[in-house]
């Protein structure tokens, strides 16, 4: 089973929540934020092995190119660009897809690796860790998520860490996943990408419940908003300068008495909802 | 000569877009007829790389010169390469664009501004 943290507005806690669940509840853990990987500081894992990640890129032959434009028409990304005299490759806009070297009728484009992050693979506490790297500079993630999660082991539960935000890169980390966990905070800002988020799972039709950091009020805008949407409330992490200072020192807060308990809740509540879940789909089946 | 002229629109009288990637419509002009052609700019709904699409298109109409606002490190790259110069025009009519390019009175852009304005 996969079950994927996501938020929406960013900085609402999706490491906090994923770190913490994955060792309290012995899971495996990736982070599929690579624009920014965290997860690392607070799980310290020992890594046993770091690989290069590479797109395909296009390398035209200009003594063979016939200029004849086909590969710039063909490139859905505009990488490439035919011109009077030669034709010119934008490296950071190519996605690797390939079609260019497909359509070249001088066969004049050969394929070569080009390095955009990596990924690294280790242990925490006898559990599989993992994340991946984008490199400073190169805008595109999906590659790396992708090959994240193809590495995923089978057999063992695995909660992904996503980026923050409803983007492709959400999207990539999420597909295949059977639960969500929706983490946010009770702000107008947190309520509003928290909706674009609950779409986003709604559309991929997965399964989810939410959880509420920083909650400080018995009722806030996330609880009525949750009510009127009947989506399940997982649990509440609550306001605290505690958890901000464990945070600041890269400590887990399941390590802390108070907020180790309010894990505990968070997970036993997760299980039941996903138990709940698998057997909703059960009984569809039948 | 062909003068290809950002465009707001898809006629003479319509203003020029200052911005190259992302206008909506490229005013071709003919000076040897004296005749004005409006395509659309394909590239103005591009996630990324609008103005490399844009100077590709603009290449492909087999301009000599362009005039716009600005233009992108990467567009400028394109058209450099293809030989055609950009020549910079403010908020006018397409028609007095180009009466201001023959005049000599628009300014060659020599550098690319910087990327991500339009």
């Amino acid at each position: 089973m996969k079950i994927a943290i996501l938020s929406g507005k960013g900085g609402t806690g999706k490491t906090t929540v994923s770190t913490n669940l994955a060792q309290i509840m012995r899971l495996n853990y990736v982070d599929c934020d690579v624009e920014e990987p965290n997860g690392y500081i607070f799980l310290k894992p020992v890594i046993q092995k770091t690989e290069e990640v590479f797109i395909p890129v296009p390398l035209i032959d200009s003594d063979v190119c016939t200029l004849c434009g086909k590969c710039a028409d063909s490139c859905q990304f505009n990488a490439l660009a035919r011109t009077m005299s030669n034709v010119l490759f934008f490296e950071e806009l190519c996605h690797g897809c390939g079609a260019c070297t497909i359509v070249c009728p001088a066969l004049a484009i050969e394929e070569v690796n080009r390095p955009i992050g990596n990924i690294s693979t280790g242990e925490y506490e006898s559990l599989n860790f993992m994340d991946g790297k984008l490199n400073i500079k190169e805008p595109m993630a999906g590659p790396i998520i992708s090959k994240l999660k193809k590495s995923i082991p089978e057999g063992i539960d695995t909660i992904i860490d996503c980026a923050p935000g409803t983007s492709c890169n959400v999207v990539k980390a999420l597909e295949d996943t059977d639960y969500a966990i929706l983490v946010t905070e009770p702000t107008k800002f947190g309520l509003h990408d928290l909706k674009l988020a609950v779409k986003l799972v709604r559309n991929m039709q997965i399964p989810f419940g939410i959880i509420i950091n920083r909650s400080d009020e018995t009722v806030n805008m996330i609880k009525v908003y949750c009510e009127t949407e009947t989506i399940d409330l997982i649990g509440e992490i609550p306001f605290s300068r505690r958890v901000a200072e464990m945070y600041s020192n890269g400590l887990l807060l399941t390590k802390d008495l108070e907020f180790g308990k309010i894990f505990h809740e968070i997970a036993s509540n997760l299980r039941n909802l996903i138990d709940s879940e698998v057997e909703q789909a059960g009984d569809a089946c039948k | 000569m062909i003068i290809v002229i950002s465009s707001t629109g898809d006629s003479k009288y319509s203003v020029l877009d200052s911005r190259f990637g992302r206008c909506s419509n490229f005013a071709v002009y003919n000076s040897k007829t004296d005749t004005y052609e409006f395509v659309e700019n394909s590239a103005a709904a591009s996630g990324h790389g609008a103005g490399i699409s844009a100077a590709q298109k603009v290449t492909d109409l087999k301009a000599n010169v362009v005039l716009t606002g600005n233009l992108g490190p990467k567009a400028k790259q394109v058209l450099d390469a293809s030989g055609i110069k950009g020549y910079q025009v403010h908020d006018m009519k397409i028609e007095d664009a180009v009466h201001a390019y023959q005049n000599g009175e628009a300014r060659e852009i020599a550098s690319a501004g910087p990327s991500h304005q339009g």
